[in-house]
């Protein structure tokens, strides 16, 4: 017998595609992790922007939340998990919301996540893919006129029309109070990523309109830049497992949950604390609807 | 003769299937070529792994029992194949936008049978598309629209002029497949020969919708082809070396991702005879430039090469 604990074997970054997303293995996810493992984690999202891990069906709600707060502190939805709770567990359930459009979580609110922590409680057998893209990649891609463009423009992200409820939640409470509270902020088009100094695309369908465009200039404009984005060669699709685990990096990505399936898919989701995201001159998102801060940082 | 009784997993929720307990280089028994295409005809797209038995002669014999082969009317073939068509990323050979082979022609190829023979660590997936499920998205409205609708495909202008690369591979590679023109005219929606299932018929072929203004043409296209490339109706497949996937061509589009700059992706494939498309009305597709498939046909019984 012997006391020593045997050495925690290195974690292994295994890239899924050549544009993003690394499947981790040789790591177990709860909030005992060491500050190294953590500190290499956070390192791999700045370079694979979405992190995998598989076979992680010991989390439950509270370590998956434990868990997360290694990586800082963590917000509960403003919209999704009520008012007074707060719960900082986000349940998507297919029977009740979709989540099948390009996009970055919750930018109609000042501070949007800096991460999300997801978990795959109970999925089905085929479909329910997820895919990501990396923003930074989309910007880097875009020619120079449309760059300097992007760099310029201010968009109006709403929770208006966020969310595709289904069944019974169509008329539930949830309905009324989605349609009730609006939360709008500002951001810029193009964020400076506050830990690479990168450039990203901030768009996806929360971006209702263009500061300076009219309606159809700002349609057509979105269209433009979006499809940098939502390129194939910029991708990565997940076939998930139930106990599997997605960590991205919420301010270089967008992300589009395929409803191609029948079945119920349950999806547990935590996110982590961000920043306003910056603009290339310095200049911060402002809220401009709904009271974001009592939602955030929780702790 | 091989009997195997083959076992079929669905890969995505609308599209793609992974089969299993076949070895595709072997004598196989008309029953377990009747299970797999009975699997490419539901799933639209069937993937083997581990077919590393299988060279360019098992290739074109395996393929030969889903229908008659066919050669590529503009492509060079691997020496000492008659049928087998290398896609090389090393000539510059890519396929990253969603297309459906060879469409610029009246009778593109029913089915195409790929195989992976050098593959990077990671990147270079394909996408396929089902245009069958696609069709059906559609609401009853857009549905009629599009059952009315012709579109023009050619090889004069295709996806080859969006690869923005001026290496000397890449723009020979260009030149080869423009060799002789094509324009060819094709219903948006074709009526599956054997599924009966209609099927939206467009991808990176078509230079425009017949009958409408140019602005009208790129909107409608759009209007279209973004049902087709939704996720929803996509499957994305991860190479290994020995991996074969067969497909469809009559009610798919795929998309073979460019993600692997700097490293090399070589993989082979064979195709089986198609017939031109049919409307919903009964009409056929139309050669305007270029050989049809009779054309070919008599060309082919009277010596003339496959390719020109």
């Amino acid at each position: 017998m012997t006391s020593i604990e045997p050495a925690a074997p290195p974690l292994t970054f295994t890239p899924v595609t050549g544009a993003l997303g690394a499947e981790i293995s040789g790591v177990r996810l709860d909030a005992d992790l060491d500050p190294g493992t953590v500190r290499t984690l956070r390192e791999g999202l700045n370079r694979h922007r979405v992190l995998f891990f598989r076979d992680q069906s010991h989390l439950d709600d509270r370590g998956q939340t434990e868990f997360a707060r290694l990586l800082g502190p963590v917000t509960p939805h403003p919209l999704l998990n009520g008012f007074e709770a707060a719960d900082p567990v986000t349940r998507f359930d297919s029977l009740e919301i979709r989540a099948n459009q390009w996009h970055t979580d919750v930018l109609f609110i000042e501070r949007p996540p800096a991460f999300s922590v997801l978990r795959a409680v109970s999925v089905p057998t085929t479909g329910g893919d997820t895919l990501w893209a990396d923003t930074v990649a989309a910007y880097a891609r875009l020619p120079r006129p449309l760059r300097a463009l992007a760099d310029e423009l201010w968009a109006v992200h709403s929770s208006a029309n966020d969310y595709v409820l289904r069944g019974d939640r169509r008329s539930s409470s949830l309905a009324e109070r989605l349609e009730e509270i609006v939360f709008s902020a500002r951001h810029p088009v193009v964020r400076v990523h506050p830990e690479t100094g990168e450039r990203a695309l901030l768009l996806g369908l929360t971006a209702r309109r263009f500061e300076d465009l009219s309606g159809k200039e700002a349609a057509l404009v979105h269209g433009l830049l979006q499809a940098y984005v939502e390129n194939a060669e910029n991708t990565v699709r997940w076939r998930w497992s139930a106990g599997d685990v997605a960590i991205w990096d919420n301010r270089a990505t967008q992300h589009y949950a395929a409803a191609d399936y029948d079945f119920r898919r349950v999806m547990h989701r935590v996110t982590v604390d961000g920043e306003a995201p910056l603009s290339v001159d310095g200049r911060r998102g402002v809220a401009l609807s709904g009271d974001g801060s009592a939602f955030a940082a929780a702790g | 003769m091989t009997t195997f009784v083959p076992d079929v997993q669905k890969v995505a929720g609308r599209i793609g299937a992974e089969i299993t307990g076949v070895d595709l280089a072997a004598d196989l028994d008309d029953a377990t070529v009747a299970v797999i295409r009975g699997a490419i005809l539901e799933h639209k797209v069937v993937f083997l792994r581990g077919q590393h038995a299988l060279d360019d002669a098992a290739h074109e014999r395996f393929t030969a029992r889903l229908g008659p082969l066919t050669g590529h009317p503009v492509a060079e073939f691997v020496d000492g194949a008659d049928y087998v068509l290398e896609i090389d990323s090393e000539r510059g050979q890519r396929a990253n936008l969603w297309h459906t082979d060879v469409t610029f022609t009246d009778a593109p190829p029913a089915f195409s049978v790929l195989r992976a023979i050098t593959i990077p660590p990671y990147g270079g997936d394909t996408q396929w598309a089902n245009t069958v499920t696609a069709y059906q998205s559609l609401g009853p409205v857009l549905q009629r629209l599009a059952d009315e609708l012709w579109a023009a495909h050619t090889n004069a202008f295709d996806y080859t002029d969006q690869i923005e690369d001026d290496s000397e591979a890449v723009q020979q590679n260009k030149e080869r497949t423009r060799r002789t023109e094509f324009v060819t005219e094709h219903p948006v929606v074709h009526v599956h020969p054997e599924t009966g299932e209609r099927a939206l018929a467009l991808g990176a072929f078509v230079n425009g919708i017949r009958s409408v203004k140019r602005a009208d043409s790129a909107r409608l296209f759009e209007l279209f082809q973004s049902h087709i490339t939704r996720a929803e109706n996509t499957v994305r497949w991860r190479w290994a070396p020995g991996d074969v996937a067969i497909w469809d061509n009559r009610a798919t589009q795929h998309y073979a991702l460019y993600d692997y700059e700097g490293l090399h992706r070589a993989v082979r494939r064979v195709t089986v005879e198609g017939r031109p498309l049919v409307s919903v009305a009964g009409e056929t597709s139309r050669t305007v430039t270029g050989f049809s498939w009779h054309e070919a046909r008599s060309r082919a019984r009277n010596g003339a090469p496959a390719t020109v």
